[in-house]
């Protein structure tokens, strides 16, 4: 690893230096400065300093592309001062009419992702991208062919308020498969092989998971036994999907079945299923979806599915965002869009899902009690208690008023999710205004309002946060922070951003902010409460 | 180390602004970059999983690429505005090609939205924001402009009510540039270059003296 980088560090230099003395090849780069000095909830110190600079390079039909990163100290995962760890990502990519090859960090998906599907966001310091070669080769318009080859070393978090990781996962993967499409359908098939490795020390980590797969191996591992080994393992996956258009209608259906061991135990199978179907009727544009991810016993690196449900803009509705298992959930989401006018738009968003209970599942809700319970809200799901049940609705109006001067957003969310010895029940109302002035001015603003009940200790909070801003027409926006507990704490800040350039803008925030889970696709982290202090935050583009 | 990146983060800070000065020209408030970049090329989805090549698309044509995702509420407002851009300046060959950045676990919820909306532009699906890196752009919205010869012109990141109006000034220009261009091209006899380069804005004027 030490040595690609210092390889990939002399690449990246020697293509800066000659993209000055030849006009032919391009370069451009991006960089984003993230300083801060504050404190954390309790008092302690939070100085952050983080440094991204994203660098481009084009040569005819050729593209490299590279990542450095200098985090010391870091607001989330390592910090990241020696040379072997600045690179984070580089890949190089060759692209034709029929053929496009990478080499270096993959960043693909397949179908709806259920089997492979690698990102990066370094906001929650994730990423699980594979360190090899990929290629597609386009036979024609309606067929093509992919391939995969590359290994990493994953590293996660059992718990989501540790800063620094404890799970890391080697894996190395071959993949290999086709799409095809036509006017009427398209499919795909792809079959994967990953050898895994985990060491005894990432499966005691993994033991502190409150899923089934930490509940098996609290139950394999009892206290007083020997503890786990090293274990690899081989997992097979085969990956179908379709896509059938019916005149207006579209469904989606895509299916993984996985063959993998259980950690230092017997062979077995789960599967991940994800179904879509989308229609129009009278310009109600309507989407079904459905998803059932069984594999409790493995522990997915590149599976990023679906999340069926949708996830909201609104800063205290997130607050409550649904943390999903993606090896042991289903869960079903109704969602309905329609535009009257510019003046009136309206959503309808309902969602629920909820775990396998293992060995059981005749106590799983049947189709009949999920719909009903989706559409009428019935009670607090108390009898589905075992299967740590979620449900969400929400609804909004939305539009510009006839003179396009005011844009106004009205939203309701009720949400109900039970979790580890918490039942959270809460009601956000947010709503947002804008105010167009003259002279390309505007003015904005966040309101919203959440009531939050934990049913288990009848505990009751409610929230408020307001964020007014004023633009000033491409030159600088003032934003102030306020968000409230009731008779609780509250938190002051104030941000201005100015724009240098179009391609220049920085941002220097005062005050306190209330932090916050951060979740994408299974891996969640909270970022810090930050107490009196202030944050830079720089975005230029070369 | 910290020393060394506080010095970068400083030149960084400065150097742009210098190099503005240089690389920026002043018309009628319009930023226009005279670097000429070119568009890289890639192939994309559209949101009926067709594959489309960008350097298809654009066709010699004045165009504004916008990036976007579903949670992202500046980029829904900005994108009332880039449709009535499309549909207002498309006789004169200008068009908004919008790409969606949504990743796997919402992109089923991407057709529904524009569907609603009945947006008169085509919309693409960028799903690992691979396109948006190429063209320097981490976060959304994303505007680029690329002129009629397929350079890249300007670049926006974020958008405000109003930003539109510059949107709008920079919209004007590229089609004030690609006609007097054409125009220009009209009055001197043909190369096979010019001719293939121009079509796409030719074939709008001629739709408009029709």
């Amino acid at each position: 690893m030490m040595i690609n980088n210092y390889i990939i560090s002399f690449i990246t230099f020697f293509l800066t230096l000659i993209s000055f003395v030849f006009s032919q090849l391009d370069f451009g780069a991006n960089y984003e400065l993230k300083y801060s000095n504050g404190k954390d909830k309790d008092g302690n110190s939070l100085n952050v300093f983080e440094n991204y600079l994203d660098m481009n390079f084009y040569y005819n039909d050729w593209y490299f592309y590279s990542l450095l990163r200098y985090k010391n100290p870091a607001l989330v995962g390592i910090n990241t001062q020696k040379i072997e760890d600045i690179y984070d990502i580089f890949y190089f990519e060759y692209y034709n009419d029929n053929l496009q090859i990478q080499i270096g960090d993959l960043f693909q998906s397949y179908g709806s992702g259920l089997s492979m599907h690698t990102y990066e966001d370094r906001t929650i310091d994730y990423n699980n991208a594979l360190r090899g070669m990929s290629a597609i080769y386009y036979i024609n318009d309606s067929l093509d062919l992919f391939s995969m080859l590359g290994s990493n070393t994953f590293y996660s978090r059992t718990s989501p308020g540790s800063v620094e990781p404890d799970i890391f996962i080697d894996n190395e993967v071959a993949l290999i498969g086709a799409n095809y499409q036509n006017d009427y359908f398209d499919m795909h098939y792809l079959t994967q092989f990953n050898n895994q490795s985990l060491t005894s020390s990432t499966i005691t980590s993994m033991m502190n998971l409150s899923t089934a797969l930490g509940d098996y191996l609290n139950d394999r591992y009892p206290p007083l036994s020997d503890g786990p080994s090293d274990f690899n393992m081989q997992v097979l996956e085969h990956n179908l999907g379709t896509t059938v258009y019916i005149s207006d209608l579209e469904i989606y259906f895509e299916k993984s079945w996985v063959y993998h061991n259980k950690i230092e135990a017997e062979r077995i199978l789960g599967n991940r299923v994800y179904l879509s179907s989308y229609f129009s009727i009278n310009d109600y544009g309507i989407l079904y979806e459905y998803k059932d991810y069984n594999t409790p016993y493995y522990f997915s690196v590149f599976s990023n599915p679906p999340i069926v449900f949708r996830e909201n803009p609104s800063t205290l509705i997130s607050r409550n965002l649904h943390n999903v298992d993606f090896s042991n959930e289903a869960g079903h989401h109704i969602l309905i869009n329609k535009s009257y006018s510019d003046q009136l738009n309206i959503i309808f968003s309902s969602a629920c899902a909820y775990n396998h209970l293992i060995n059981n599942s005749s106590l799983e809700p049947n189709l009949g009690e999920v719909f009903s319970d989706m559409l009428f809200q019935n009670g607090d799901l108390e009898e589905y208690a075992s299967l740590n049940p979620y449900r969400q609705l929400y609804f909004e109006i939305n539009g510009w008023t006839k003179d396009d001067n005011l844009f106004y957003k009205f939203g309701i969310d009720r949400y109900l999710e039970y979790g580890i010895g918490k039942i959270v029940k809460a009601m956000t109302i947010p709503t947002q205004f804008t105010l167009k002035l003259k002279g390309g001015n505007s003015l904005s603003a966040y309101l919203e309002h959440q009531l939050k009940k934990d049913l288990l200790t009848l505990e009751e909070k409610k929230y408020v946060y307001f964020v007014p801003s004023y633009n000033h027409y491409g030159k600088w926006i003032l934003s102030l922070f306020g968000d409230f507990e009731i008779n609780e704490e509250k938190y002051l800040g104030a941000d201005i951003t100015y724009y240098i350039a179009d391609n220049n803008i920085l941002s220097v925030f005062l005050g306190s902010q209330k932090g916050g889970l951060v979740c994408a696709n299974g891996t969640c982290v909270m970022q810090p409460d930050f107490e009196k202090g202030f944050k830079v935050t720089s975005k230029i583009i070369f | 180390m910290q020393i060394i990146f506080k010095i970068l983060l400083m030149i960084a800070l400065i150097v742009p602004n210098l190099v503005a000065d240089d690389t920026l020209v002043n018309n009628n408030d319009v930023i226009i970059n005279s670097n000429l970049e070119e568009l890289p090329d890639a192939i994309l989805k559209d949101l009926d999983k067709k594959k489309v090549s960008i350097a298809s698309l654009i066709e010699s044509r004045p165009t504004l690429i916008s990036f976007w995702f579903l949670a992202c509420e500046p980029c829904k407002k900005e994108m009332k505005y880039l449709d009535e851009f499309n549909i207002k300046y498309a006789d004169s060959g200008f068009q908004v090609i919008s790409i969606n950045t949504d990743g796997s676990r919402a992109l089923s919820s991407v057709k529904p939205f524009v569907n609603s909306k009945k947006y008169s532009f085509r919309v693409l699906s960028d799903p690992r924001s691979k396109y948006q890196r190429k063209l320097k752009g981490t976060s959304c919205p994303f505007t680029v402009m690329v002129d009629h010869n397929g350079n890249i012109i300007s670049r926006h990141v974020g958008y405000n009510p109003g930003d539109e109006k510059k949107l709008e000034e920079e919209i004007i220009q590229l089609i004030d540039n690609a006609q007097a261009d054409t125009l220009y091209l009209k009055t001197r006899p043909k190369t096979p270059d010019s001719k293939s380069s121009l079509n796409g804005i030719n074939s709008a004027l001629d739709n408009d003296d029709k």
